[in-house]
């Protein structure tokens, strides 16, 4: 009995988590999806979103669930402003170049970070968050079911925004065929801006949603870039509805070592399971995936 | 050979023998299959079904590094080039990998094909600051820099005026001349004419028919898939 | 003619212990290790176009194969630190089979992905294998060494070693097969290059060195630590320097390593966070607007001065 219980808890543990994941790799798939651009600084942008819900929750005592907008919007500005005064410029030259460059922005985004906030790990108390539901043997912490709940929300709701809005169109249009998107009206440069400053909006919400239930410290970026690259090639790279697929798998892999293998692995499956799956599925789980 | 993607069959039982030294037209409507017969033959897809031969060796799942090796190089549809490195260059590496000679004896081959296609005076220059004609020029010289006794020729021609395809037949008539089998699609009609021996006609993956050019060019069935059924 | 200044200069250096302080030769070994890194990694990435982002899994295997033969067997450092690279260029060979078929973005991310994997491995392995090896995070101790002098000769060996071998690259058929494999590997193919064998040489060579070099400074430092060994931020630095110095020229990582370990020795401890984020600048700045580096540079200010001479 105890054996079924432990398995479905390391379940809901796994999918909890996977929502969450889900969320703090999209922004990474579209902005690959659209622009070609594999953001090196990704996690740093999951980072700062973190960061802004726990300043803003702790200095200007603002409710934790309303700062997911805030961070939205400054990290959507951040983003809009790199795309277009940096990144631009990377457009159309070799892959190399722009991991080089986004590389750099996240060692200045990261050291800048440690140099204002130091190493020091942050937890954010919100008491009403700190609820568990507990159902017979299982337990769901609420902060954790608040946190993928919305972040699998945000995932559909930009799913929706590329599908169904005009914005939606042109950027889908600029991924397949720029010229013609530049023959209908488009212009290339402020759409990849916008690309990029919604991908990294949607890092910064995914960011917040974290520090809703887990401690904050300036080195976790290069963790999330990775856990995301992991996310978006297990989901198929470029196929921005994957990630929940992919999402979910790490989650519940990861989730699965930890109770049954040991903890301190958790890292190492998620990136045998990205390396595995790279060699012999390079489209993805759901074989939907862009290949070279 | 018959080839599948998916669901689409792109080639349906094609099947003809090539005599060494001769020059065999393929032709056919867009869509026809022209392209995926070169790259089954060039070893850049494997055939879902059927079977390659090379001088008696079956080629079919060989890489296309070890079937260039062997004697047979394409050209591109669309001309690929090593951008940054000169046109002698570009030429050099396929005479070093592809023909296997050293380096001293490679650069000499490199510039004596580049003499031949008539870019010498561009050796030197980036491979990238070369116009589209130059580049099929350039294609056709890497291509015969690899020492393959098999040429297959992927709308090389396209985009020429009418200069510059009969200096472009000429050019390949010599090509045959130095003992090389040539394999050309071309939608030039007058370039197939005037340069194949033996013409097959593809259609929607399956042979519609083979035989000398003028032959094939009255066969009903021909031009019922080129024109349309009135026509016939 | 470069080749005069820079053996000149080789000679130069061979001889500077015997005039030179202790400070200015740890200096000069720092910058030798990094040239070597970097010039290792520069050969895969510069020259053959495949940007590996997880090189420093070879400097970990050697730091801890090097540790390991030194302590159990008591072999000789020199004899260590060479079989630390033989046994880098199996592995290395068994892991770039499969690995080097990826391509671009993927290889990058996989190579990545191996090296982090490789990490955490290396950290657990101790409690998973009872094979006491690398010392968990708690980290594995070298016999203390004597003296300075002898990782400067090393770390200059493997660095001239590196450089050398691009230099053969420059004209060398080998060179050319790498350079057509980096403009357009599928041409390449098709023009009869085996161009996994070709990366898969070059992948492991580069291994190798990396893995000498990861031996060498484990030892000078009498202490090694999973979590420092295999980090990622080796792997960044390597790759700035290789940048900054020039991408697939001979003398680039060089260059690079030099500019910026003196740059940091500059700064020293109190400023690391600025040395980092100035880092990142440089980065962003010399990808965009100056993507053949520093001697890039040089070689614009060459041409100039011989157009108008």
């Amino acid at each position: 009995m105890t054996f079924l219980a432990d398995l479905i808890q390391t379940l809901i543990n796994g999918i909890l988590q996977g929502g969450v994941y889900a969320a703090a790799a999209v922004g990474l798939s579209l902005i690959f999806g659209v622009s070609g651009i594999l953001n090196a600084a990704h996690g740093e942008l999951v980072m700062l979103g973190a960061f802004a819900t726990y300043w803003l929750a702790t200095l200007y005592r603002i409710d934790p669930l309303l700062t997911l907008p805030i961070s939205f919007g400054l990290l959507f500005g951040l983003g809009y402003a790199l795309q277009y005064f940096v990144l631009n410029r990377t457009l159309g030259r070799p892959l190399l170049l722009s991991l080089l460059v986004t590389f750099g922005i996240s060692l200045v985004l990261l050291n800048v970070a440690l140099r204002l906030w130091s190493a020091d790990y942050r937890l954010l108390r919100t008491p009403y968050l700190e609820r568990s539901f507990v159902v017979g043997p299982l337990i769901v912490p609420f902060a954790r079911l608040v946190a993928c709940v919305l972040g699998v929300a945000m995932v559909a709701a930009l799913s929706w925004l590329l599908a169904s809005t005009r914005l939606g169109r042109m950027i889908r249009a600029t991924a397949q065929d720029l010229e013609m998107a530049r023959m209908v009206g488009v212009n290339p440069r402020a759409v990849y801006a916008v690309t990029f400053g919604l991908g990294a909006g949607v890092s910064g919400v995914a960011g917040s949603l974290v520090a809703l239930y887990a401690p904050v410290e300036p080195n976790m970026g290069l963790t999330y870039t990775l856990f995301a690259f992991a996310v978006v090639v297990l989901g198929g790279l470029g196929y921005t509805g994957g990630v929940v697929w992919g999402g979910l798998t790490l989650g519940v892999a990861q989730a699965l070592t930890e109770t049954y293998l040991e903890a301190g692995l958790s890292l190492l499956v998620a990136f045998a399971l990205l390396y595995l799956i790279l060699r012999f599925m390079p489209a993805g789980i759901m074989g939907k995936g862009r290949l070279e | 050979m018959t080839k599948r993607f998916g669901s689409l069959t792109a080639l349906n039982g094609v099947d003809f023998a090539l005599a060494e030294g001769e020059i065999l037209g393929i032709i056919g409507p867009n869509g026809a299959g022209k392209s995926t017969l070169f790259n089954v033959i060039a070893g850049l897809e494997t055939p879902t079904a059927g079977r390659v031969s090379y001088r008696g060796r079956s080629i079919a799942g060989m890489t296309a590094d070890a079937v260039c090796r062997l004697g047979i190089a394409k050209t591109f549809q669309i001309p690929q080039l090593f951008p940054r490195l000169t046109v002698a260059e570009n030429v050099l590496v396929a005479a070093l990998y592809g023909g296997g000679h050293g380096l001293s004896a490679s650069w000499r081959e490199a510039r004596e094909w580049l003499a031949f296609v008539g870019l010498a005076d561009k050796a030197e220059k980036p491979a990238e600051t070369l116009t589209v004609s130059e580049r099929r020029r350039a294609d056709l010289a890497r291509v015969l820099g690899t020492g393959a006794s098999l040429i297959l020729l992927d709308e090389n021609m396209a985009g020429l005026n009418r200069k510059e395809v009969e200096a472009a037949v000429g050019l390949l008539r010599d090509v045959r001349a130095r003992g090389r089998t040539l394999v050309v699609t071309e939608h030039i009609m007058r370039a197939i004419i005037g340069l194949a021996d033996r013409v097959v006609v593809l259609n929607y993956g399956e042979k519609i028919a083979e035989g000398r050019p003028a032959d094939v060019m009255r066969d009903a069935a021909v031009i019922k898939a080129y024109l349309g059924e009135s026509y016939a | 003619m470069i080749r005069w200044i820079a053996l000149f200069a080789l000679g130069v250096l061979l001889l500077l212990p015997i005039g030179v302080g202790p400070y200015p030769i740890r200096v000069a070994t720092v910058i030798f290790m990094w040239a070597a890194l970097a010039g290792s990694w520069n050969l895969l990435a510069g020259y053959a176009g495949a940007v590996d982002l997880g090189p420093v899994v070879y400097h970990g295997i050697g730091a801890f194969v090097t540790a390991a033969l030194m302590l159990k067997l008591g072999l000789p450092f020199l004899v260590s630190a060479g079989l630390a690279g033989v046994v880098a260029v199996a592995i290395a060979y068994a892991v770039g089979t499969p690995t080097l078929r990826l391509r671009g973005a993927y290889f990058a991310i996989g190579t990545l992905a191996l090296a982090e994997s490789t990490k955490q491995l290396a950290l657990a392995w101790d409690r998973l294998t009872r094979i006491p090896l690398t010392g968990g995070s708690a980290g594995v101790s070298l016999p203390l060494s004597a003296g300075y002098v002898p990782f400067y000769y090393v770390m200059l060996g493997l660095m001239t070693a590196v450089t050398v071998a691009a230099l053969w690259l420059g004209g060398s058929k080998f060179g050319y097969g790498l350079r057509a494999i980096a403009e357009n590997d599928r041409l390449a193919e098709a023009s009869g290059l085996d161009i996994h064998c070709l990366k898969r040489r070059v992948y492991v060579v580069s291994a190798c060195v990396m893995a000498m070099t990861g031996g060498t400074a484990g030892y000078w430092l009498s202490y090694i630590n999973a979590a420092d060994v295999f980090s990622a931020s080796i792997t960044f630095q390597m790759v700035v320097m290789a940048l900054l110095g020039g991408l697939g020229t001979p003398f680039g990582p060089i260059v690079g390593a030099a500019f910026l370990t003196l740059v940091s020795e500059f700064l020293g401890t109190r400023f690391a966070y600025h040395y980092l984020i100035a880092i990142g600048v440089i980065i962003v700045l010399v990808s965009l607007f100056a993507p053949a580096g520093l001697t890039g540079v040089l070689e614009v200010v060459r041409r100039r001065r011989e157009a108008t001479a």
